[in-house]
């Protein structure tokens, strides 16, 4: 938005989330070379306090905003538009759950329930093309990246059973 | 002369035999998925592939001699060999990730005794060398260097050792714990002059700042000033005598020009695998040494560490009584100069 | 030794006649360029056990197709979907997206392929005439110049945050941070990490990317039906308007040219790369350009500079490892580990033994780029249709795909959790104006500053008069200073003589 339409009252609380993480990590990074030598510590002494110093003009900037009256306080924009949103929440779960998964699991398998889920939640609507989507993709995905490119991504069942398939042939 | 003169080695694809067998060229690399199947009911060990965890970059030293060591074992040992790379802190990634794998002699480490046990002497990792890794041999073993830039005006070790007594010197090493880094310590001691060690975080970076003479010298492992021929100029090296005359300007050794006693200094490639597997699978530990033994008298392996640039003279097949006393010695090497290793 | 125009004319030729090679090359490197996490160097250390079953020749023309292909590769991505396939296209999704957002990412991607393919053919060409200078560079460039080249690339920070100074500050200064995480530099203890010993080694940049741009974008995708919602029907153009689109890019000649060559002499100098180059000539092309206020919303000339740089460091990456035997990057750092295999040497010696590998290796770059023409019509005119293919098949399809490629480089489970946590940075930070590029380039660019600087230090005793000593540096700094005075100035100028004036 440019400097002329500026509405008259400021979003803000949301836009301070990043400063906040990024000051507490720079709390702890400072902690964590507290006593070794000044050369592994003078460039994040540094940054730390560029850092910090950038944070604190913003939660300034903001607080002169707030006094003024002219902040309005709002976390929910972090969410993005109400339409769909608990798809979205769930979507964000699904990619914790596949963080879980995946190592036991395996590829295909855990890709498989991802696409098919996370298609769901992404609002395809309809079963049966979840599954057709995400069983062409994970088996092209299976393909490309496991039985080509040979990647060292975690086996699970499926992949374990087409080797000893592929074993009896020999 | 216009060709391209390559000398073509057996068995290489030219564009005849691509267009005729690509199809099995693409199952050799393309199936990456099933190339350790193949071969798993040949024999109980090894049934699949062997994993080669590096503790330092693709494209470095070690990537190298493990790349010559691999490309002839694998006809003594019937497996396919896949490579892992984990560069950082000085190798301690390396390590520490080499011994959270499975203990089952499938996975082995491919060792640099000279800076990786200085490393885990210094650095807090929890890794002890015999009671968690066992090296079961020794493949290679080269002396460290002390060698400038073709434009440097430094010539020889008695310039430079004029030149430290005005001023400091700056040295460009590899990193701190490391062997050549212990070695120019030990000279700027015996000879009293202050050595700044500049660490470049690897060998690559480490000559290029002696070829821009960023650094009055660097110290490396010999086989990169060799590789680099006139780009490097030895000035002389840390051993009782120089082997390798042909390849480094039949530098001297520091002992011999300059009457210091500096022990000799090398960096001696090892063959590692976890404790837990040396105890739990000797029939598979026995497998791999006369595999490993078979490879290393192997002349194709002469052949392949000399394409690979190093001197053969540097190959120095050592059981695994030989290989942990190396690590021993350099611990205790180690343990002397930590101070100044550590900045504490 | 003298090129000669026969010399040049059989080296063309051979190099022509492994077409059998190049073709395939040129299409599993765009294919792995544009997926995040493959890279050059990634598929080429996968497919190690066939370019080594190759002569070296043979194996060498392979790489170097598949090295300048994945380059043209990763702009795709970045324009289709605002995900660099590679760390070099980052700054082409600044305005690359903006302008798929509008419906024309097919115009997006004639511009981004003609400037990669004309960048490769110039720099490739210039240097097989100039190898032995241009080889110079290399012994000139030490940490000090260094420091002032990763300046460059840091003063994009403050052009990306032109919108909210604070903001993009703030981001660029939270990515430095993270930046400065791992084991320092000195004394290789590991500073910040938690104690994870995946962070030990500083934070990965494939996940950090992953995270930042895909998984983030990811999310955000699904609050919208398509990419190119509403522009349907612009997306898809006729052959005729694909060949327009085409022609019209030839316009940026000199755009192309000039950053091209700024790529290729960034990739000469070891250490740097192409993420750093594709930076820096955004930069300078804003810098220089008559219109700086468009940059960020979709202006052709942001998609010209960054795939040109990034194209032109492929050819200047490769010279230090010919002319001096050391690999600039990593990429020629697993070419030289295949020739090592083959017997053959780099550096110098190479030129003694075998000048016309040497040479040829640049000329098969100028041949992969020939060969590339031939995909520019097809690639332009069908990719953009991604863009209006529904997101709830995008997004997930996206995280399942680019977490593979995260895994990848270094085949770390939790890498895909690194790339997750970045996702959910990247995602918050979009939400609330921060900019994910300038978190990005800090990461990037952080700890090699540190490095260079570090270093410095070290060998001049603690003095920073050192970074002032050296002539080469002297000359940067002045080119930095008026760099950061000329944006301010001409703006201020342009405003003078255009009082009153509406665009």
């Amino acid at each position: 938005m440019s400097e002329e339409n500026k509405p008259a009252r400021k979003r803000v609380g949301a836009d301070l989330l990043i400063p906040v993480v990024g000051t507490l990590y720079a709390g702890y990074y400072v902690y964590s070379v507290w006593d070794f030598p000044p050369e592994a510590q003078r460039s994040g002494f540094f940054l730390a306090a560029l850092l910090v110093g950038l944070c604190v003009i913003l939660f300034l900037r903001t607080a002169l905003l707030h006094f003024a009256g002219r902040a309005e306080w709002e976390f929910s924009s972090l969410l993005g538009p109400r339409e769909g949103r608990m798809g979205r929440i769930g979507f964000v779960a699904l990619i914790f759950a596949y963080l879980l998964v995946v190592r036991h699991a395996g590829f295909t398998l855990t890709t498989f329930a991802f696409l098919f889920a996370g298609s769901l939640l992404g609002g395809i609507g309809s079963l049966r093309k979840a599954a057709i989507f995400a069983f062409v993709t994970a088996i092209s995905g299976w393909l490309f990246f496991i039985v080509i490119l040979g990647t060292r991504f975690p086996r699970g069942p499926f992949e374990n059973l087409v080797t000893m398939v592929v074993a009896t042939w020999n | 002369m216009t060709k391209r003169l390559i000398t073509r080695a057996p068995g290489l694809i030219g564009r005849r035999s691509f267009l005729r067998t690509s199809g099995a060229a693409v199952a050799a690399t393309g199936l990456g998925g099933f190339t350790g199947v193949r071969k798993a009911f040949a024999q109980d060990y090894p049934s699949r592939n062997i994993d080669i965890v590096i503790p330092t970059g693709e494209g470095g030293g070690a990537d190298r001699d493990a790349r010559a060591f691999t490309s002839v074992w694998g006809k003594h040992l019937n497996t396919n060999f896949q490579f892992g790379y984990f560069p950082g802190a000085a190798g301690q990634v390396g390590y520490e990730f080499y011994m959270d794998r499975e203990p089952d002699a499938y996975s082995l480490l491919f060792a640099n005794l000279g800076p990786e046990i200085i490393m885990l002497a210094l650095q807090d990792t929890g890794i002890e060398v015999g009671r968690d890794i066992v090296f079961i041999q020794q493949t290679l073993s080269e002396p460290m260097a002390v060698w400038v830039g073709p434009n440097s005006p430094i010539r020889t070790l008695e310039e430079l050792v004029e030149l430290g007594r005005s001023r400091p010197i700056t040295v460009a090493t590899s990193r701190l714990p490391h062997p050549a880094s212990i070695g120019m310590l030990a000279l700027g001691e015996a000879m009293g002059m202050e050595i700044v060690l500049v660490p470049y975080g690897g060998g690559n970076p480490t000559a290029m700042a002696a070829i821009t003479q960023e650094t009055d010298c660097a110290a490396l492992p010999v086989t990169n000033t060799i590789v680099l021929d006139d780009q490097a100029h030895v000035l002389g090296l840390f051993a009782d005598e120089n082997v390798a005359p042909e390849g480094t300007d039949n530098a001297p050794t520091v002992n011999d020009a300059l009457g210091t006693s500096i022990p000799e200094l090398t960096s001696s490639r090892a063959w590692g695998v976890h404790r837990a597997a040396y105890d739990a699978h000797p029939d598979r530990i026995a497998a791999l040494v006369e595999s490993m033994e078979a490879t290393l008298a192997d002349p194709d392996y002469t052949a392949a560490v000399e394409a690979a640039g190093v001197p053969t003279v540097f190959i120095d097949p050592g059981d695994e009584a030989r290989a942990m006393a190396s690590a021993a010695a350099t611990t205790e090497l180690a343990r002397r100069y930590r101070d100044l290793l550590t900045g504490s | 030794m003298e090129l000669t125009a026969g010399n040049l004319l059989e080296l063309f030729l051979y190099s022509a006649s492994m077409w059998w090679v190049i073709i395939p090359a040129v299409f599993i490197g765009i294919i792995m360029g544009a997926i995040p996490g493959f890279a050059a160097h990634n598929t080429i250390i996968m497919l190690l056990p066939l370019t080594l079953a190759f002569e070296a020749d043979i194996a060498l023309t392979f790489m170097v197709a598949l090295y300048c292909a994945s380059h043209l590769g990763g702009g795709v991505p970045a324009i289709l979907l605002n995900i660099p396939g590679t760390g070099g296209a980052a700054a082409t999704t600044l305005d690359g997206y903006p302008m798929s957002r509008k419906g024309l990412a097919s115009r997006a991607l004639a511009l981004s392929f003609v400037a990669s393919i004309l960048a490769g053919l110039i720099t490739s060409a210039l240097t097989l005439f100039v190898l032995p200078y241009l080889s110079q560079v290399g012994f000139y460039i030490r940490s000090v110049e260094m420091v002032v080249v990763m300046l460059f690339g840091l003063a994009l920070i403050a052009a990306i945050a032109a919108q909210d100074m604070i903001k993009g500050l703030i981001a660029g200064a939270f990515g430095l941070m993270l930046g400065a995480m791992g084991a320092d530099h000195i004394y290789a203890t590991p500073r910040g990490t938690f104690g994870i010993l995946e962070l030990f080694d500083g934070i990965p940049l494939v996940p950090a990317l992953i995270g930042l741009f895909a998984i983030s974008e990811a999310l955000i995708m699904l609050e919208e039906k398509s990419i190119a919602a509403g522009h349907s029907k612009s997306v898809t153009p006729s052959w005729r308007e694909a060949l327009h689109n085409i022609g019209d890019a030839f316009k940026h000649w000199f755009l192309i040219i000039w950053t091209s060559v700024l790529g290729l002499v960034i990739g000469v100098m070891p250490g740097a790369g192409a993420s750093i180059a594709a930076f820096v000539a955004y930069q300078q092309a804003r810098v220089f350009s008559k219109t700086p206020e468009k940059f960020g919303t979709g202006h052709e000339q942001g998609v010209v500079a960054p795939e040109a740089a990034n194209n032109g460091v492929t050819t200047g990456t490769l010279v230090p490892l010919l002319a001096i035997g050391i690999p600039g990057g990593s990429t020629a750092a697993v070419m030289m580990i295949v020739l090592q295999f083959h017997g053959v040497p780099f550096g110098p010696r190479l030129f003694m033994q075998n000048p016309m590998l040497a040479y040829g290796v640049i000329m098969s770059m100028f041949v992969a780029y020939i060969f590339m023409l031939i995909t520019l019509f097809p690639l332009t005119r069908y990719l953009s249709r991604i863009t209006i293919v529904a997101n709830y098949y995008m997004a997930p399809t996206i995280v399942a795909f680019t977490l593979v490629g995260a895994f990848v480089p270094r085949s770390f489970i939790a890498d895909l959790t690194i790339a997750v946590g970045f996702g959910l940075i990247g995602y918050v930070a979009r939400k609330t104006g921060y900019h994910v590029a300038a978190i990005l380039i800090g990461v990037i660019l952080g700890p090699l500053l540190e490095r260079s600087f570090l270093l410095s230090m070290r060998i001049s005793g603690g003095d920073p008069m050192i970074f002032f000593s050296s002539n080469i540096g002297n000359v940067l700094w002045v080119l930095l200073f008026a760099m950061l005075l000329a944006s301010p100035v001409l703006k201020l100028l342009k405003k003078r003589r255009s009082k009153g004036d509406i665009y």
